[in-house]
């Protein structure tokens, strides 16, 4: 009976695409909505995975990566003391003004890398080498730094600009993730970084490590803590810390959240009701098939198979639509777009449970149906 | 017709249907004593709305009875679990229904293998037997056709060719011809 089963649902067109249409687009609503939103928090947290160093030491009380808490520079040699980290390194980071020749003002992110290592340095360069911020007065800057400050014609590799009355020369261009305030990123190293900004007690931003091969991070991070007193996080943490501190303290989470609450309710609702619509217009059908003589779970089977069939179908139109969004508008990282597969398991998951439901009160439809109906 | 001397194919008691409630109740079968013997064709006539259908329904099991007592081959078919009776009527009955039901998606040949496949016989010997009956219904060049595309008439005979299929006990027709052509409705 699968077989009548899939020539009731693909038979009538009309209906078979109203029905795959109303869940392609409840779909392609939720992956959509899911997806910038996801890519809202992943840039929130770009000023972390950019670096891309597993353990991040700084003050305790540290709430997001970009509200900077100064530790004393003596944290490096402690944490290199601890038992089980590999190196450590000291990052500097802090708002600066940059001014361009033509007297024009941009507020910039300085991040100061240590000279020797260059840890958390960009992955990929897209003009100039990365290495020549070692030359005197060098700097690298992000991407959106060069957007952000007039485009290539205006900002490119030899540019000479202002950061506190001193000279800075871009000797290269690194591709990194769009960060959620999109404020320029001005790469340079740790020491001449403390050159540029203005003289403070406590300079040192972060404490960047890495534990030695074969010893569990967490151990390494707990006796960070213990020994250090600081707070030690792994990248995964610090990056999660960050996003809850965005969704707590700015409107994204309650504006986005209600935006892809109220989606995934509409989406699912259209999702449910269509199917139900679906079977309850098949309901002659159904009862001419029980008048001779399908039993109920024959039914119930075939209308479990219709359900998850279409169910299926309209998750991967929805999907491959909502990633052909994501493909066209998100390319040059202008829009931020992170479809993962959590999400798309759980709009799975939601969109067979809501396909089960629907079948299942058809279902309940179908048990009481008196096959009568088709003398009527 | 009758021979006594032979059980009743089907037997209707004091059988009892009424539809609706309070003020707007109307009793439809009022306590209808029946016996119907195999080989026997029975008709019913009567006015619209006299309850010829209600009986009909009730006698296939298909519509639960609220007094009485309905023994179809000698199966007490009203006290049956309403999963057993309804593998009962599916291997025991056949219907042509007034308003044809065949399933729209389905080709003539598929709507005539239904009743098989009900009954688990697999799709290429139903469409097989499927198509055997369609040629004895006359309607050999019309297998493949979706019932849209075929007439009132032909519509009908798909219906006596589903209900014939499985070759059943007892056959249980609600004004079958009443869309036939004359000639084609005598041969049926």
């Amino acid at each position: 009976m699968s077989y009548v089963a899939l020539k009731m649902l693909f038979g009538d067109r009309a209906k078979y695409l109203m029905l795959l249409c109303g869940l392609t687009f409840a779909v392609m609503l939720i992956v959509q909505q899911g997806s910038i939103f996801w890519g809202l928090m992943m840039w929130s947290q770009a000023n972390i995975s950019n670096l891309n160093v597993p353990i991040w030491v700084t003050d305790p009380g540290i709430a997001q990566v970009d509200e900077v808490k100064p530790i004393a520079s003596t944290a490096v040699d402690r944490v290199r003391s601890v038992d089980g980290v590999e190196w450590a390194v000291p990052l500097y980071r802090g708002l600066l003004r940059a001014r361009l020749a033509k007297g024009e003002y941009h507020q910039i992110t300085l991040t100061g890398l240590e000279s020797a290592t260059l840890i958390g340095r960009p992955a990929e360069v897209l003009e100039g080498r990365f290495e020549d911020i070692l030359q005197p007065d060098a700097v690298a800057l992000d991407q959106w730094a060069v957007e952000r400050m007039g485009g290539p014609t205006v900002v490119t590799v030899g540019t000479i600009f202002e950061l506190n009355d001193k000279l800075a020369r871009v000797v290269a261009i690194a591709k990194t993730q769009k960060s959620f305030t999109n404020v320029p990123v001005v790469y340079t190293t740790y020491e001449r970084a403390l050159r540029y900004v203005p003289r403070e007690r406590r300079t040192l931003s972060y404490v960047l490590a890495k534990a030695r091969d074969g010893v569990p991070v967490a151990d390494v991070i707990h006796r960070i803590r213990a020994e250090t007193g600081l707070g030690a996080f792994t990248e995964e943490d610090f990056g999660f810390k960050t996003i809850m501190w965005v969704l707590k303290n700015t409107g994204i989470g309650i504006n986005f959240g209600t935006t892809i609450l109220l989606g995934f309710i509409v989406g699912m609702a259209i999702a449910g009701q269509t199917f139900y619509l679906f079977t309850i217009e098949n309901l002659r059908q159904f009862g001419a098939l029980k008048a001779m003589g399908a039993s109920t779970f024959t039914l119930a089977r075939m209308i479990l198979l219709q359900a998850f069939t279409v169910g299926l179908t309209g998750y991967g139109v929805g999907v491959g639509l909502a990633t052909a969004f994501g493909f066209l508008t998100a390319r040059g990282g202008n829009l931020p777009f992170a479809e993962t597969w959590q999400l798309l398991l759980l709009v799975l998951v939601a969109l067979l449970t809501i396909c089960l439901v629907s079948a299942s009160v058809s279902i309940l439809k179908l048990v009481r149906l008196e096959p009568a109906i088709v003398f009527r | 017709m009758n021979d006594d001397s032979q059980p009743a194919a089907v037997r209707a008691r004091s059988v009892v249907k009424s539809f609706g409630s309070g003020d707007t109740q109307v009793t439809v079968l009022k306590g209808i004593d029946l016996d119907i013997y195999l080989g026997e064709l029975l008709l019913l006539v009567g006015e619209s709305g006299g309850g010829k259908t209600t009986l009909l329904s009730a006698i296939a099991g298909i519509l639960d009875i609220d007094n009485g007592q309905i023994d179809v081959l000698g199966v007490p078919l009203s006290s049956l679990p309403s999963n057993k009776r309804t593998r009962f009527r599916g291997q025991t009955m056949g219907f042509i229904y007034q308003q044809f039901n065949l399933l729209p998606a389905l080709t003539a040949a598929e709507n005539v293998s239904v009743p098989l496949l009900i009954q688990k016989i697999g799709r290429a010997e139903a469409l097989r037997r499927a198509r055997v009956m369609l040629n004895r219904v006359g309607l050999g060049d019309r297998m493949d056709f979706l019932p849209k595309n075929l007439s009132g008439g032909q519509q009908q005979r798909v219906a006596i060719a589903r209900a014939l299929v499985n070759e059943p006990r007892l056959l249980i027709c609600d004004e079958p011809t009443a869309a036939l052509a004359d000639q084609t409705g005598k041969r049926s």
